[in-house]
């Protein structure tokens, strides 16, 4: 580009940089991967707003009443994967009331008539029903991927309309969902021409699975990487699956259950030897202990072990972890026992991210010996451990402060002690010192939950010292209004907050309203809230929507109740959509 | 109307470190807001053991009333509504009492802990606040109702408009819930509930 100089003949004059053609910065922009980055260019100039907008292909909506799904198909008319979050996290635990809200249909509605390219729709915490499955089996001709998490509302005839619909599908991904038994053989409706799977899981399907077209479909699909079968797959039908697909990558066993035979073992043995890019298994949930060393020669190549469900026990189950020796994931239950997590602190080095489950939830006694210790001997070996999910039933300051000190690398950090209230066990102290100590090491912790026994004093260090974290969850913890008000006007970087079972009330909640817009959504469930706070929260800010969800025996509809009544259930998310129109009769927007 | 900004003194018999400077920015009052709820005391620092009491706010199932939490005093050991957080997938196959049920023409299952409840009465009751029907009349109104007129009407209704429920039992058979089966032993068979229109 000439510029200035001595040139015979007048040079046309080079455009101003910032006035390049839209192409060139939807091109510029594509090598941005993160969703902020994009959002961060969008928000520069106009022009790069109109590039970065028409050139965007993935959208992630993380709450599907944060905009309509007509504002994003306007705004974003190129999209090609799109992911809808709903309902929000402690549904998971039955505190949301039935019929809350989250259909997916209005979305697949809008997706249908705005997105007809769409490949890939993924669903969280969403009611999802057989009419959407079957509206995204007709709308979209080049569908690739489906996935559904934590959803409900469909059925297996849902699943038969995709299966036969989506002449293009490689990812069918059912996770934790609720799904209705029709008795709907589904998967016979995979035409015998279609080969593209390459993901297929059912595993929380509860019902018969006709196996032998199961295992024409697994041979026809050679692309198939991932395969998690559900409870209805026999351990010797299980063997000639991996047969047929020894190529397979990521594997859900289902039950694994049988009485030890040889014979059968020796197959099982032989067929996992033959799978040599196995990297990720789980399952096993009725293992007998006799039939883990089938897995041995998988075991050196596991990256991402998840027993979570599995009531295995014993020798044979630490064995079999502590040869899996690049393990980076490992999901069991605390039958491993503090003596089982000091083996895989020796053996699995290479460990990013432990999760332990409770096996005896709803039993106060203690029945496995699962302590603090398990949990500072991980922490101590695992240099790459950054992301915790334990609970057990008792834990001590010391014991955090000691983790916080050998692992200031940790992102996620989530302690749920099962006992509410539960005190440090040697000193009958609160854990206010053990978690400070945590969020004063772990500077870069994105989400924490803290349980047992806690005064305002450990929400004071998290509101000062957990500047990256996004995701809070507290129960039965905290002394008074100070609490809330500590978290509200420090962690700079607070995007979800779930609260439930604490004296915090209403006025930290108005005197931080301004917070709660910088903020994606906060739940606070049996607290000292009333009708009046929130009403005048909703005031407040135009531009949050304000649910108050009662006991559907008391008081509804709330116009009637006075300014002090209690609010039992309240939900709080910021919206460009205006309030939404689909409330049950036990939710209000006030 | 001014709002008033300033917050609860911590509690006294946990005296906090550096809470003082926070109450001078705000005009603090002392003592906690006189509408607190109840419970929001129980909860405080002070009590050396808790057990984990889901107090209601007053007699006839307070706020929390869900899923019938079993009200009776000498049950000291109650179960917390979603508590501790474990998903219901999980609660299924730990044998927590938690059993899907469905009702004819109705598209979205339920799902309800059998375990917390103390008797078919109650679990009844709990089954037609899930699905309440066209008959009933407006569940959840008047929550003036005495108990007793409560149950009266509870009654009424089912006399004239009966739910039939019946329940999958470990062998997969599906039987009518009712008392010729004794409480306990139906808590520990029951798999699933169906609720015929």
């Amino acid at each position: 580009m000439g510029r200035g100089g001595s040139r015979a003949a007048p040079a046309a004059a080079a455009p101003p940089w910032h006035v390049l053609p839209d192409e060139v910065w939807e091109h510029a922009f594509s090598f941005l991967p993160a969703d902020s980055d994009r959002g961060a260019a969008a928000a520069a100039c106009r022009s790069w707003l109109r590039a970065e907008r028409r050139s965007r292909r993935r959208l992630a909506v993380a709450n599907c009443y944060a905009a309509s799904p007509q504002d994003a198909v306007d705004r974003f008319p190129a999209v090609r994967a799109v992911e809808v979050k709903g309902k929000p996290h402690f549904a998971d635990f039955g505190l949301v009331p039935p019929a809350w809200g989250a259909a997916a249909a209005p979305w697949v509605a809008a997706a249908a008539d705005g997105w007809p390219l769409v490949e890939e729709i993924s669903f969280k915490r969403m009611v999802v029903t057989d009419d959407c499955l079957e509206m995204i089996a007709a709308s979209f001709r080049n569908f690739q991927v489906l996935r559904l998490v934590s959803c409900e509302g469909f059925s297996t005839a849902g699943l038969a309309a995709i299966a036969a619909g989506c002449r293009n599908l490689r990812e069918l991904d059912l996770q934790e969902n609720e799904i209705e038994d029709c008795s709907i053989h589904w998967l016979s409706l995979f035409p015998e021409s279609f080969t593209s799977l390459v993901t297929l899981n059912f595993s929380c399907l509860e019902g018969d699975v006709n196996i032998t077209v199961l295992e024409r479909l697994v041979t026809r699909c050679r692309n198939l990487k991932t395969l998690k079968l559900n409870n209805a797959i026999p351990l010797d039908k299980l063997a000639n699956l991996l047969r047929k697909a020894p190529q397979i990558v990521e594997l859900g066993t289902g039950r694994f259950s049988a009485d030890y035979h040889p014979d059968l073992f020796s197959k099982l043995e032989a067929a996992f030897a033959g799978c040599k890019s196995l990297r990720r298994l789980s399952g096993a949930w009725d293992a007998v202990p006799e039939y883990l060393p089938a897995f041995y020669c998988v075991c050196e190549g596991l990256t991402s072990l998840n027993l979570s469900y599995a009531t295995v026990r014993g020798p044979e189950l630490i064995k079999f972890i502590s040869r899996c020796k690049n393990l980076q994931l490992l999901w069991v239950m605390d039958l491993i026992e503090d003596h089982g997590l000091a083996v895989v602190a020796s053996s699995c080095n290479k460990l990013q991210e432990l999760r332990v489950f409770p096996s005896a939830p709803f039993d106060a006694a203690e029945q496995v010996s699962l302590t603090e210790r398990g949990l500072v001997d991980v922490s101590a070996s695992c240099p790459m451990l950054e992301s915790v999910l334990y609970f057990c039933r008792r834990m001590t300051n010391e014991a955090l402060i000691t983790i916080a000190k050998n692992r200031p690398n940790f992102t996620c950090f989530r302690l749920c002690i099962i006992e509410p209230h539960t005190p440090d066990y040697t000193t009958h102290q609160p854990l206010d010192a053990g978690f400070s100590a945590i969020v004063e090491s772990c500077k870069g912790l994105r989400r924490l939950s803290v349980s047992g026994l806690l005064t305002d004093s450990v929400f004071k260090s998290i509101g000062a010292h957990a500047d990256r974290l996004e995701m809070l969850s507290i129960a039965f913890a905290g002394n008074s209004d100070l609490g809330l008000h500590y978290i509200l006007s420090g962690c700079k970087s607070l995007k979800k907050l779930e609260i439930r079972d604490c004296p915090f009330g209403d006025k930290p909640l108005l005197a931080n309203a301004a917070k709660l817009e910088t903020m994606r959504s906060l739940w606070m469930s049996t607290c000292s809230l009333t009708l009046g706070a929130c009403r005048q929260l909703a005031r407040k800010m135009p531009r949050l929507s304000v649910e108050v969800m009662n006991d559907p025996r008391r008081g509804c509809p709330l116009d009637s109740l006075t300014d002090e009544s209690p609010v039992e259930t309240l939900y709080v998310y910021r919206t460009i959509a205006g309030p939404r129109s689909d409330t049950p009769a036990c939710v209000q927007i006030v | 109307m001014e709002l008033e900004l300033g917050l609860a003194l911590p509690n006294p018999h946990q005296p906090l470190a550096g809470g003082g400077e926070l109450v001078g920015l705000l005009s603090g009052s002392a003592g906690a807001c006189g509408k607190k709820r109840v419970f929001g005391d129980a909860f405080g620092a002070s009590k050396a053991t808790l057990l984990p009491l889901f107090v209601p706010e007053d007699g006839d199932g307070g706020g929390g009333d869900r899923d019938g939490v079993d009200h009776d005093p000498s049950n000291k050991k109650k179960r917390l509504e979603g508590w501790p957080p474990v998903k219901c997938a999980r609660r299924r196959s730990c044998g927590g009492g938690y059993v899907k049920v469905k009702m004819e023409g109705v598209a979205i299952g339920r799902k309800v802990d059998v375990s917390l409840h103390g008797s078919y009465q109650e679990l009844l009751r709990t089954l037609e606040r899930m699905f309440p029907s066209a008959n009933q009349q407006g569940a959840g109104a008047d929550a003036d109702h005495a108990e007793e007129e409560e149950e009266v009407a509870s009654h009424e209704r089912r006399r004239r408009h009966p739910y039939v429920v019946t329940y999958e039992d470990g062998e997969g058979d599906w039987l009518l819930v009712g008392d010729d089966v004794p409480w306990e032993v139906f808590v520990k068979s029951v798999k699933r509930l169906k609720i015929l229109a």
